[in-house]
């Protein structure tokens, strides 16, 4: 059957339980945050005549516009000299700079408006990172650098974890939690990068250099680096029907109004076909590559859950998933990698914001962008000046400084770093 | 009221207009959105056209060591050295890596425009609900002003950049070419 076909029933498969869905299911669930501030206005938590703050809730604090425009160059910067941090940063920003954290601690563990507080803050992670990420994955795709199969099981783990997530603990999850496991993930990269710092990852480092100098002349020669991916063996079929069936899960967990349990049913068959495609075979640059199908889905799964629990990105989760398991060359991490960390983060927003009615103040995004791209200016200009070296040293540094203080916060209530 | 709410409500008038300017009034929703979708996509290209100025070279040349160590690691496979493939390979993305995530950061430059579009439309048309051929159960409500403005702000876009092929100022945006 020719791929295009495959496509197309794709697609009509998943429209036909689109319209299952929108013919048997129920109503659609009232505003969430009208319902949180009513309640905080009848518990006596919220002063009705207060004066609108974040998203509108009567006596919120009113976010720093600044502030915010001078986190996101902070944050843009960071992008532009170090990487991944950047995601990190930003979250740490809408937890703790924006003093919208302790505004939501102070209504109490398990309260309504705490729990939407946090949804908010963890879509709004999202949505910074995720718009960005739409360019990069739509120029990789143009340069063909995607591994499709690979692509497509990847997605297939990534999709349902993005949804499951959400609806296992959108509203569930306290500030205090949040921040705790955000502390957690913070000090892990922190350690990551610590490792590159030593002595020992430095010597590894210059190996790397040396042995890459032996390669040199190959180099200058002028490797082909266009020599597209060629798929040799995989079960193209079972792959299409199971991204379809995983879709359709996201699709019946979004819009149905009830018998959720049709969507795990979806979710878990999709992932259970993978186990049937079989070992996936590909050439690029002449070389042959190999994988098992099910193993880029249960890593789908982790880092989509993972990204989609603490709001940020999962891109330093794929790639050193991909390098390491699947021991991909990087122009093929880079592509595949951008795309899964795209469809993860569309779905997890989507389930957010339409299936939990979570609410986003655009005025801040917007300007959180502007400051991301004026510190992307800025990041070359110093690079110059501070060596690699001391970029990670600083940033191991705020690593630990973080993840101490949110995982102290979180889990015992107090800081163990100052302010206390 | 915060800086960025004053610079909405300045600019609130000139949003409008176009709303206001057939008697239909489903004609002006359409015409007005459409040109908030170009005003958006064209804020956007101009501000993208400045960031690429400023930091073409830096992306070319983090670009240049990406491929560089990317053919390096692949000789290195060629040859059967897997030892040495591994340790290029984490070169190679540590470049990429750099490159990739000052990408992003310079993305933001074209696509600040939306949430600051879709904070106006939430202060016009929040209310405002559109229903939708089909009764359909989960959607009874009708749909927002975001479900219209996103798709149209795709189109607009992609119209955009055809007619920008032409035009050669904007010719470099992308730093692949």
């Amino acid at each position: 059957m020719k791929r295009s076909t495959r496509w197309i029933l794709c697609v009509l498969f998943v429209v036909s339980v689109f319209a299952v869905v929108c013919i048997t299911a129920t109503s659609a669930s009232a505003d969430s945050l009208s319902e949180a501030i009513s309640q905080g206005i009848s518990d006596g938590k919220i002063t009705k005549d207060a004066e609108p703050g974040f998203l509108g809730i009567p006596g919120a604090p009113k976010v720093n516009f600044i502030l915010g425009f001078l986190w996101a160059i902070w944050v843009g910067w960071i992008f532009s000299t170090v990487g991944a941090f950047g995601g990190i940063m930003a979250g740490v920003g809408h937890i703790t700079i924006f003093g919208l954290g302790d505004y939501a601690k102070d209504f109490g563990k398990g309260y309504p408006m705490n729990k939407l507080l946090t949804d908010s803050i963890r879509v709004s992670n999202q949505w910074l990172v995720g718009l960005s990420g739409l360019i990069s994955s739509f120029n990789y795709y143009k340069m063909g650098r995607l591994v499709a199969p690979l692509g497509m099981c990847l997605a297939i783990g990534g999709v349902g974890g993005s949804w499951l997530i959400p609806d296992l603990t959108a509203g569930k999850i306290s500030l205090k939690s949040y921040i705790g496991y955000f502390g957690i993930a913070v000090l892990a990269l922190g350690i990551i990068l610590f490792r590159e710092t030593t002595k020992g990852g430095q010597a590894k480092r210059k190996k790397a250099k040396e042995a890459a100098a032996a390669f040199e002349k190959e180099a200058k020669k002028g490797g082909d680096s266009k020599q597209g991916v060629k798929v040799l063996e995989g079960s193209w079929t079972l792959m299409f029907v199971a991204l379809a069936v995983v879709v359709a899960s996201a699709l019946w967990a979004n819009l149905g109004g009830g018998a959720k349990w049709v969507a795990y049913v979806l979710a878990l068959a999709g992932w259970a076909l993978t186990f049937f495609v079989g070992t996936i075979r590909f050439s690029f640059y002449g070389v042959e590559f190999k994988f098992k199908a099910f193993i880029p889905m249960l890593g789908g799964v982790f880092i989509a859950a993972l990204a989609s629990f603490l709001g940020v990105g999962g891109g330093f989760l794929y790639v050193p998933f991909l390098t390491t398991v699947a021991g991909l060359p990087m122009f093929l991490v880079a592509g595949t990698s951008g795309l899964v960390v795209l469809v993860g983060m569309i779905v997890s927003i989507f389930s957010y914001m339409v299936g939990k009615g979570v609410p986003v103040q655009w005025s801040f995004i917007g300007a959180e962008l502007v400051g991301i791209f004026i510190g992307s200016m800025i990041g070359p200009r110093t690079s110059k000046y501070i060596p690699d070296i001391w970029l990670k040293r600083l940033f191991v540094l705020l690593a630990f400084y973080v993840g101490l203080r949110y995982i102290t916060k979180g889990f015992l209530g107090y800081s163990i770093v100052p302010p206390f | 009221m915060d800086f960025v709410n004053g610079l909405i409500n300045s600019i609130d008038q000139f949003l409008i207009a176009p709303y206001r300017w057939p008697k239909n009034p489903m004609t002006g929703w359409w015409l007005g959105t459409a040109a908030l979708a170009l005003w958006a996509t064209l804020s956007g290209k101009v501000t993208m056209a400045l960031v690429m100025r400023m930091n073409l070279s830096h992306v070319k040349e983090g670009l240049a060591e990406t491929g560089l160590r990317h053919t390096q690691s692949m000789n290195a496979l060629k040859a059967g050295d897997k030892k040495s493939y591994k340790a290029i390979n984490k070169l190679a993305n540590e470049a990429y890596g750099k490159t990739f995530f000052l990408q992003i950061a310079m993305a933001a430059a074209s696509l600040w425009p939306i949430p600051l579009a879709l904070g106006w439309l939430q202060l016009r048309f929040s209310e405002v609900r559109f229903p939708l051929l089909l009764d359909l159960p989960p959607l009874r409500d009708g749909v927002g002003y975001a479900f219209v403005f996103i798709p149209l702000y795709i189109l607009v876009r992609i119209l955009v950049a055809n007619v920008a092929r032409w035009m050669p100022q904007f010719r470099k945006e992308s730093s692949e070419d």
